[in-house]
């Protein structure tokens, strides 16, 4: 899976927890936090990409990540 | 006077707002307009899924449909897109009661004067402004979705349940949407809770806890596991008038099978009177008295006792006699036990005068279980305000000819003083009195004239 594919179950992730986004909005030099994602709305995120991609990141590795670009990295590695 | 703390009387608090949002409307003219027409919700829903029910028989329901807040906020906040954005981030994806509780909020606020578009409410109204939510157990709908959804797919569980699940999310969404930071909590009784949380919210009003209260109603949900074990407590409707689903809610009628479940929503906004006049706010009625009591019994039967006591608790803190009064909103759910209970309380403290009026709004609106006390002020608020109360479309045959009960057709009154009933499983019975304020003359708002004639 590319990573192009992966930012977008992330994306699509993110607009059904945050559906006031645009799509354009949400770019990989953003972080979840910059787009409006408080603690919780980003776990619902983080949550539902892992089971789309049906895989399972060490919370801790996933705090790690502060961008979508770094998101989609850790994602990446786990695929 | 019975037991327990005295009932003496308490100072009446200013209404500076009464909202609902509901099938009947969401706003209260039009809310006023439907309920004088005698217009009625309940129906039989299409595409229901019956196979939860032993017989196939889906229940009826006057739903709300489907609810978003964004067409909420096109309509209500066209002129406020920074309020109606924050509606859509903090209460669009939460659960039916919170949605519905952060708009019918907004919409009492704005009514009362104390959320101007496109400008926050005040810092010092929003900090000196608490906040009652009734109800508890809100969102068992959502609750039993995401158990179910569970079992499918363990590993979409979201991490929000932790929040959703819990009444105080509408405490979290509705203090959100309005900026209101004074104290604030959900209010639990059962289908009482929307009285209990109005009466709690005057007594902090009276006590200067809160310069003001807003009281919030939402609308609650139950899952299809919690409506079916209501039809096997036999206290619903459903067999009878399936094919005239308006006809099947019947209070006071001796034909009548048992409650119909309702949603709706309601807010208030509570204020000493002297306050409200001093920022020239209308005051639509005041919240002059109020009593509850328990039936130190478990359970789900009615007890004229507890009903009786919470009635007089509540006119004596009205410093009223029962022949003040001219207009009960009667609990009145059209269950076969309840009403005949009801009914007997009702005598016993008002005896059979022809001038009282005895009503329920439940063949309208449908019974809205923890919300129904509070829709029902509202209810009770815009027929005093009218001068007229609504019909009760579905009596035909009354149950007892010594009750004074409104009629099939809205009727023209003189209304000044109404005590609103709402009682509960778990013996919690609990009585408000709502009066138009000392100067007002009735008929303040119009009336659809050719419902009255």
């Amino acid at each position: 899976m590319t990573t192009d594919e992966i930012f977008a179950v992330v994306r699509r992730n993110l607009l059904e927890v945050l559906p006031e986004l645009t799509e354009s909005q949400i770019t990989l030099d953003h972080s979840m936090r910059d787009l409006g994602a408080n603690s919780i709305d980003r776990m619902d995120v983080v949550i539902a990409t892992q089971d789309d991609l049906g895989v399972r990141v060490p919370a801790e590795t996933l705090t790690r990540a502060n961008d979508l670009r770094s998101l989609v990295a850790v994602l990446s590695e786990h695929v | 006077m019975s037991a327990g703390v005295p009932d003496r009387p308490v100072p009446a608090v200013a209404v500076t707002a009464a909202a609902v949002l509901g099938p009947l409307g969401d706003r209260l003219a039009d809310f006023t307009a439907a309920l004088l027409a005698g217009r009625s919700a309940v129906t039989l829903p299409a595409g229901a899924d019956p196979s939860g029910t032993p017989d196939g028989m889906v229940l009826p329901v006057a739903a709300l449909g489907p609810f978003g807040v964004a067409e909420w906020a096109e309509r209500h906040l066209p002129d406020d897109p920074e309020r109606a954005a924050l509606l859509r981030r903090v209460a669009g994806r939460a659960a039916l009661p919170a949605r519905t509780a952060a708009c019918v909020a907004l919409r009492a606020l704005a009514d009362a004067g104390l959320a101007p578009p496109g400008r926050a409410v005040e810092p010092a109204v929003a900090g000196d402004t608490a906040l009652l939510v009734a109800g508890s157990n809100l969102a068992l709908a959502h609750q039993a979705d995401t158990v179910l959804g569970h079992q499918r797919a363990p590993g979409r569980l979201r991490a929000s349940y932790a929040l959703t699940h819990l009444d105080v999310d509408v405490v979290g969404a509705v203090s959100e949407v309005t900026g209101v930071r004074s104290e604030g909590w959900a209010v639990g009784g059962a289908s009482a809770s929307g009285s209990i949380a109005l009466l709690q919210g005057a007594r902090m009003v009276a006590a200067g806890w809160a310069e003001r209260v807003l009281v919030v109603a939402p609308v609650a949900e139950l899952s299809p596991v919690e409506a079916e074990a209501f039809r096997r407590t036999g206290a619903m409707a459903y067999e009878a008038l399936r094919a005239e689903p308006a006809r099947m809610c019947r209070p006071f009628d001796r034909d009548r099978q048992g409650f119909v479940r309702g949603e709706g929503a309601a807010a208030v906004v509570l204020e000493r009177p002297a306050a409200a006049r001093a920022r020239g706010a209308e005051i639509l009625a005041e919240v002059a008295g109020y009593g509850q009591r328990l039936d130190a019994r478990r359970g789900t039967e009615p007890d004229s006792g507890g009903q009786v006591a919470a009635m007089r608790a509540a006119l004596a803190s009205a410093g009223l006699a029962a022949d003040q009064v001219d207009y009960v909103n009667a609990h009145g759910t059209g269950s076969v036990l309840g009403d005949r209970t009801e009914a007997d309380s009702l005598l016993e403290v008002f005896g059979a005068r022809p001038s009282l009026r005895i009503n329920s709004t439940k063949p309208l609106t449908g019974h809205c279980l923890s919300a129904a006390g509070l829709v029902e002020a509202v209810a009770v608020i815009a027929q005093l305000r009218a001068g007229a109360c609504h019909p009760n479309p579905n009596l035909a045959r009354p149950l007892d000819p010594r009750l004074p009960l409104v009629g099939t057709r809205a009727e023209r009154h003189p209304l000044r003083t109404a005590l609103t009933n709402s009682f509960a499983f778990g013996g919690i019975n609990a009585s408000v009195v709502l009066r138009l304020p000392e100067a007002a003359g009735p008929a303040a708002v119009p009336s659809p004239d050719p419902v009255l004639s």
